[in-house]
């Protein structure tokens, strides 16, 4: 059986017994490229869930309070490694009810960059294939192109030492071969952007964040933002962050998320993808929890029974130099 | 109008043309990202890919925009020791002339001259639809801040080649090659583009020595292009009847499943060529401030937000219904025009890509649910302190 | 290829940058000639402390041409703000007659109200006003007039009421019906005096529950409302308050047999512009601030269940 078929067959026995009231993962949107969240509530239609390498989205940020809101309904949920160390941050908060919750594991040998893709072609793409390490393209007016998978794999799937659920209920298929959790996680990207001088990192965020136009859809997208009207990014009585949409204030913005965020944040990269103008923000994500490992070893959502780092501390945790 | 024609290799020359009397801006990719930038001699114009991420409403309607300029300062009256004190009292006491406030208030409209090239004629339509609502049409008031710029703007767009799948202009009265709002239009042919100016503006622009009559040939190919464009154009709903049933089926159900995987987010409002809805806010540091007005959207969990603490739209499902049917019903029955061109941006930069196609084909169409009770009657729904439903 | 000119634009004459006077507001140049954002500078002539939570303030406009000129109908209501905080809707509270200033009544409850609440006598204030559309009075002419408040909703009627009592020989008779929860939580108490001292005012006032030395009447008004059963024959009736009590007398209107074409509330929402422009403040197609705040029933129930 493919993991689409375990995850449908999962689907269909958790809904068909009541375990859950509905059940969240992918399918097809608009053509076979596009992949999007779906909502199930029947088992006959548990046909609509797909797996395959465009299932980035990070379901379970519809877990959230005030997203769906049925309080009370039994959810079953599909989970990448990475979406489960954002479960793990909300349950180690309460923010989830575990006793409602059915977590389908999906282990994930990484995902296709579907942005990296466009910018081959400046025509519409409609359909994504991928087999054997080769990634099928196909665009609107027809042209197809083949790429290697591994040139493009989103960027967190290339350091990936997540690839099977960190909690989860039931596993659709075998376990994925993944590298040594203990080991130091691979910073590149990172050691990068703080290789540049001041000035330089200073012009490229200003640059960068010229182009935000605050739709808060990383802000939204993001499991473990779930303020909404009392978001300090929206903040009135006082006004903490200025309303007016320039680099600077856009850079700000950011900051007051990646520092609310920081400890529960895994760097699942679900705000880089949502940003419509493609700001990089997995990158400061990611600069964020290596300062974070670098000072408590700490990495955010990798066990159910740790506290998150920031919403406690030992006396022996590192004060910084 | 005569139908010109101008050469690939001169529209450089063309635009450095135009740069010499207005700020020009046009669709210029950057890191793979297309967005409407500034154009200067030695950019490179992208008009392979057919949508810009944004449409180019910031133009006309910035995303900030301060509009009054403030300052305060304290007035103390000076004394004349000679004259006999005013106010004096019948005992001689000198009323103090006490300090008092002033304040300067400056009215700011900036609207320098600027030419938009190479966006489409969806993007112009959400102009012409915007126009209603900013117009100062039939007594509405009149929005002056947007007014200057849209007066100060020449619109020079370019027929869409090849359609997208998620385009749906010709379902509601667009077309890839559609002259509203648009001051000259420009269809890529053989080497070249045919220019056809259509306005006082348009002509004004295309005066320009490199654009010749375009040849019998070229008009012909040009025509063919809009023909082939236009019947690639998908027609996903019928409009017919939208509104109606819009209406009917406010309470319906489907609203609810059609949203789910809704993020409530700005995107789609952001990235759209007519929708506007903005919030207004004032700066004051010390002395000197202003009051601007910055872009909102409905999907923003405090739009609505009243100081009692009473939110109308506290559910996602009811921002979400509420986009719709501003843009399908409610502008429609204030302004007679739709809110909306047809260019399927939301659904391409929706985070999780919801289909306003779909929401219209569902919503849109007669579902059998009763007539929507009226606001009044509804009396268990009005205001509480419910809603807190987390 | 399809090419539709819909919109407001047909037909109709579109206004051009032309048309308008630059830096002029609309108080001075009129609706469709000035820039409806541009306030008028006020200055804060007098504060009267209401209740312990509702203050009213009497402006007048700096420029005097405009002080000499401006008019309003009775419920319409006005952008009143400080610079530097934003401005806020309120009903315009004084007598439409009046020529010597405009009246605001607020209650301190948020960022804008309790910028307001801090202004003292000779501060500036920014006041864009008249807007909204107003109680239809003239049509009301020959009718009995219904007034229904509780609290701050005062507020939203006070202009009407002195309106039709200066004109009372128009309207077959006028009655109010003001509850507070206590005595000293009734604003307007100096004109309240000038009204019960009238023979051809109706007027009941009512508080929440007994209080030593209060000699009206007491209970929440809606109940009140039902003991004084007024007939719907040739009447208008008018509601205003806090949302509860809105909810209430309008059960109750209808009980006593009043049609939706009969009653009138005001509605509120969160506002921004003003002026019918920024998106916000709408119930479906309705603006509150430009086709309200003023509506009838009937024309309630025609709109969107969205409160």
């Amino acid at each position: 059986m493919s993991r689409q078929d375990e995850i449908r067959e999962l689907a269909r026995v958790a809904l068909s017994t009541g375990r859950v009231d509905y059940f969240i993962g992918w399918r097809e949107a608009y053509n076979p490229s596009e992949v999007v969240p779906a909502f199930v509530d029947e088992p006959d239609s548990v046909d609509q869930l797909v797996w395959n390498d465009l299932c980035a989205h990070n379901l379970t940020t519809f877990l959230k309070r005030k997203m769906n809101d049925r309080p009370n309904a039994k959810v079953g949920i599909c989970v990448k490694g990475c979406d489960s160390r954002t479960l793990v941050a909300l349950m180690q908060e309460n923010l989830v009810d575990r006793e409602r919750l059915y977590v389908v594991g999906v282990p994930c040998d990484g995902l296709v960059d579907r942005r990296k893709l466009e910018k081959e072609f400046s025509d519409e793409i409609i359909d994504i294939t991928t087999s054997n390490g080769t990634v099928s393209v196909t665009t609107h007016q027809g042209l197809t192109r083949d790429f290697p998978k591994a040139d493009y794999l989103l960027a967190a799937c290339g350091w990936c030492r997540y690839k099977n659920a960190v909690y989860a209920d039931d596993v659709a298929g075998p376990p994925a071969e993944e590298a040594d959790r203990h080991a130091k996680p691979v910073w590149t990207d990172v050691e990068a952007f703080e290789a540049l001088s001041d000035g330089e990192r200073d012009a490229m965020l200003e640059e960068i964040f010229a182009t935000c136009i605050r739709c808060f859809a990383c802000i939204n997208v993001c499991p473990v933002c779930y303020c909404w009207d009392q978001c300090v990014n929206r903040s009135r009585r006082p006004e903490l962050v200025s309303q007016k949409v320039d680099a600077k204030g856009n850079l700000v913005f950011q900051m007051v998320h990646m520092l609310h965020v920081a400890g529960r944040c895994p760097s699942c990269g679900a705000c880089d993808r949502a940003c419509p103008v493609e700001i990089p923000l997995s990158l400061l994500h990611r600069k964020m929890n290596k300062e974070i490992y670098d000072m408590f070893e700490f990495e955010p959502g990798a066990k159910l029974d740790e506290m998150p780092v920031f919403q406690c501390f030992k006396i022996e945790d590192a004060f910084g130099d | 109008m005569t139908i010109k024609y101008l050469a690939q290799d001169q529209l450089a020359a063309f635009l450095a043309h135009l740069a010499e009397r207005a700020r020009v801006v046009a669709p210029i990719s950057e890191d793979g990202v297309v967005l409407f930038r500034n154009w200067e001699p030695g950019r490179q114009v992208d008009l392979e890919v057919l949508l810009a991420k944004q449409a180019p409403k910031e133009f006309m309607f910035p995303q900030t925009e301060e509009y009054l300029k403030f300052s305060y300062r304290m007035d103390t009256p000076v004394v004349d020791e000679s004259a006999p004190p005013a106010g004096a009292s019948d005992d001689g006491q000198v009323e103090a002339a006490l300090p008092h406030e002033v304040i300067e208030v400056q009215a700011e409209n900036a609207a320098p001259a600027q030419i938009i090239f190479g966006l489409r004629p969806c993007d112009a339509r959400g102009f012409v639809q915007m126009d209603q609502v900013f117009g100062g049409y039939g007594g509405f008031y009149f929005d002056p801040l947007y007014n200057a710029k849209r007066e100060a703007t020449t619109l020079l767009a370019v027929t869409c080649r090849d359609p997208r799948s998620t385009c749906f202009c010709t379902a509601i009265g667009g077309c890839p090659a559609g002259h509203e709002g648009v001051d000259a239009l420009f269809t890529q042919v053989d080497g070249g583009f045919t220019v056809e100016p259509l306005t006082e503006k348009g002509e004004a622009a295309t005066d320009f020595a490199a654009l010749r009559d375009a040849s019998e040939g070229e008009a012909a190919e040009a025509a063919e292009v809009k023909v082939q464009a236009t019947t690639r154009v998908d027609v996903p709903f019928e409009i017919d009847g939208v509104r109606d049933n819009l209406k009917a089926n406010f309470e319906g159900t489907s609203w609810q499943d059609l949203c789910l995987r809704c993020i409530s987010c700005g995107t789609c409002t952001y990235v759209c060529p007519s929708c506007y809805c903005f919030s207004v806010n004032d700066s004051l540091v010390e002395t000197k401030g202003e009051r601007y007005r910055v872009w909102d959207n409905c999907f923003n969990p405090t739009y609505t937000l009243e100081t009692s603490g009473h939110n109308p739209r506290e559910k996602k499902v009811n921002r979400f219904r509420n986009r719709f049917s501003h843009k399908f019903w409610y502008y429609q029955d204030k302004y007679d025009s739709l809110l909306c061109s047809g260019c399927g941006r939301c659904i391409m930069h929706c985070p999780t890509r919801i289909d306003i196609r779909e929401v219209l084909r569902v919503m849109g169409a007669p579902a059998g649910v009763p007539e929507a009770a009226g606001a009044a009657s509804n009396s268990a729904e009005l205001p509480a302190t419910d809603g807190k439903e987390a | 290829m399809a090419e539709t000119m819909s919109g407001a634009a047909a037909g109709k004459k579109r206004l051009t940058a032309a048309d308008v006077v630059p830096g002029a507001s609309t108080a001075r140049a009129g609706k469709l000639g000035g820039n409806p954002y541009l306030p008028e500078i006020c200055t804060v002539r007098e504060i009267i402390q209401e209740t312990p939570n509702i203050r009213t303030f009497r402006l007048t406009f700096d420029d005097p041409e405009v002080q000499k000129s401006f008019s309003f109908l009775p419920g319409q209501v006005g952008q009143f703000g400080v610079f530097g905080v934003g401005e806020s809707t309120f009903a315009i509270t004084s007598r439409p007659s009046e020529t010597e200033y405009i009246q605001f009544s607020v209650m301190k409850a948020g960022e804008v109200t309790s910028a307001i609440h801090q202004l003292s006598l000779g501060d500036k204030a920014g006041v864009r006003a008249p807007m909204g559309c107003g109680f239809p009075v003239e049509a009301w002419k020959g009718k009995r007039i219904l007034y229904v408040m509780g609290g701050i909703g005062s507020a939203a009627l006070k202009a009407t009421i002195e309106y039709t009592i200066e004109h009372r020989v128009d309207y077959e008779g006028i009655s109010i019906l003001y509850g507070a929860t206590a005595p000293e939580n009734f604003t307007y108490q100096y004109d309240i005096d000038q009204w019960q001292k009238r023979d051809d005012i109706d007027l009941t006032l009512t508080i929440d529950r007994e209080c030593d030395g209060w000699q009206c009447d007491v209970g929440l008004v809606p109940h009140v409302l039902e003991r004084m059963n007024p007939t719907p024959e040739n009447t208008i009736a008018i509601t205003c308050g806090p949302p509860i009590m809105i909810k209430f007398a309008l059960m109750s209107f209808k009980k006593l047999g009043f049609s939706d074409e009969q009653t009138y509330t005001t509605l509120e929402k969160r506002m921004k512009c003003g002026i019918g422009i920024c998106g916000r403040c709408n119930v479906g197609p309705k603006y509150v601030c430009v086709d309200g705040p003023v509506f009838s029933l009937a024309e309630l129930r025609e709109l969107p269940d969205e409160l």
